[in-house]
């Protein structure tokens, strides 16, 4: 006897069931339905005659999906009809984990990219640049001054990088409409370069309250230090995580991204 | 209370351990395979499954790769380098806290 397997159809109901269910990510969805279809299979080992519609219903009590009406026979999706129904299911809480664990997982090489800096031989590039700078503020005639160009430039620079570098250095094109969650976090990026850029200008309004900050020789070696780490996590963030984030895109889902 | 309560904080040893022993398993396969294992005693749900493949996978002692299967694809997950390193701690662990439990509740059994 030929055991029974699901139909591709099925298997795209599958799909639609988890997009109903909010898990709208394909790396997340497929890892789903290849568990909800196995088990359907493991069902039909038993029972071959069990409906398509009923398996899933066995199987989404397991998972917490509720209330999950099956009454349409050409559909495995809840009925509204007279129905109150959540979408909120047993779903929710692998969409969320993944989700938390991605943004931990690069937020640890960020970090690890960050302590890099702190280790020879790059923590000589890091000294050299703090100490350029904390020169430069104090053998100026106005340091205020010359720090506000140097934020510009830390600015500008950053805004010219990602508009017409970033965007050619990691561009990732998806054949499909699928939405993945690690092309998500990779689209995110530059939101959180931007963020942390942007963030290092409130430097300069410490110094405006009191611009005798930068009469003190402490004061001007934060600052340089503080521009130096500002740029490093920037790096990390710009440079270090997107290329992380492409190559694990390409390994994972080499049949989707455009050549 | 059933013993899954007891099982839980072990949860991230038994699948190390269960990749470790089988080489690399898909997420329904490891829930079958603990099952078997325990003679249908140890049942682990799905919501608590995925969320700890993700969590070892982002720690970097699970690794991942997508093969298609049939007519679905299918998520295979290995252990790691780290992995491996990470299941002889956890065993060690394991195995002074069963010791420790044993001297702590066989006094008490033996009375009874």
């Amino acid at each position: 006897m030929t055991e029974r397997k699901l139909a591709p159809e099925q298997i795209d109901n599958l799909f639609e069931l988890c997009e109903f269910h909010n898990v709208h990510y394909y790396d997340v969805q497929i890892e789903l339905v290849d568990h909800i279809a196995s088990a359907i299979e493991v069902l039909w080992e038993a029972n071959p005659e069990l409906s398509f519609e009923e398996a899933v219903f066995q199987v989404g009590e397991q998972f917490g999906i509720e209330p999950f009406s099956h009454s349409s026979s050409n559909s495995i999706l809840p009925s509204i009809n007279g129905l109150s129904f959540s979408r909120e299911s047993g779903f929710d809480a692998i969409k969320e984990a993944k989700e938390k664990e991605l943004r931990r997982k690069y937020d640890r090489l960020q970090r690890k990219y960050i302590g890099e800096f702190f280790k020879l031989p790059k923590i000589i590039l890091t000294l050299a640049i703090t100490f350029a700078l904390f020169l430069a503020f104090k053998f100026s005639n106005n340091a205020i001054i010359l720090s506000y160009y140097v934020q510009g430039f830390y600015i500008l620079s950053l805004a010219i990088y990602l508009i017409f570098i970033y965007p050619k250095k990691f561009r990732l094109s998806i054949i499909t409409g699928k939405s993945f969650l690690l092309y998500e976090h990779f689209r995110n990026i530059k939101r959180g370069a931007i963020g942390t850029g942007v963030s290092s200008v409130n430097i300069l309004a410490l110094l405006r309250i009191n611009p005798q900050f930068l009469n003190n020789i402490y004061w001007q070696l934060f600052v340089a230090f503080f521009i130096t780490l500002s740029g490093i996590t920037v790096a990390a963030i710009c440079i270090d995580t997107p290329k992380r984030i492409k190559e694990d895109f390409i390994r994972e889902f080499p049949q989707f991204v455009k050549s | 209370m059933g013993t899954n309560q007891l099982y839980k904080g072990s949860l991230s040893t038994i699948i190390l351990k269960l990749l470790g022993e089988k080489g690399r398993m898909y997420g329904y396969q490891i829930t079958q395979e603990v099952k078997a294992i325990s003679s249908g005693e140890y049942v682990i749900t799905e919501g608590a499954l995925y969320p700890m493949l993700h969590k070892l996978e982002a720690q970097g002692l699970l690794t991942v790769e997508i093969e298609m299967t049939g007519n679905r694809m299918r998520k295979y997950y290995s252990i790691t380098k780290n992995g491996k390193k990470e299941v002889a701690n956890l065993m060690t662990e394991m195995e002074s806290y069963i010791r420790n439990m044993q001297s702590l509740l066989n006094p008490k059994i033996n009375l009874a």
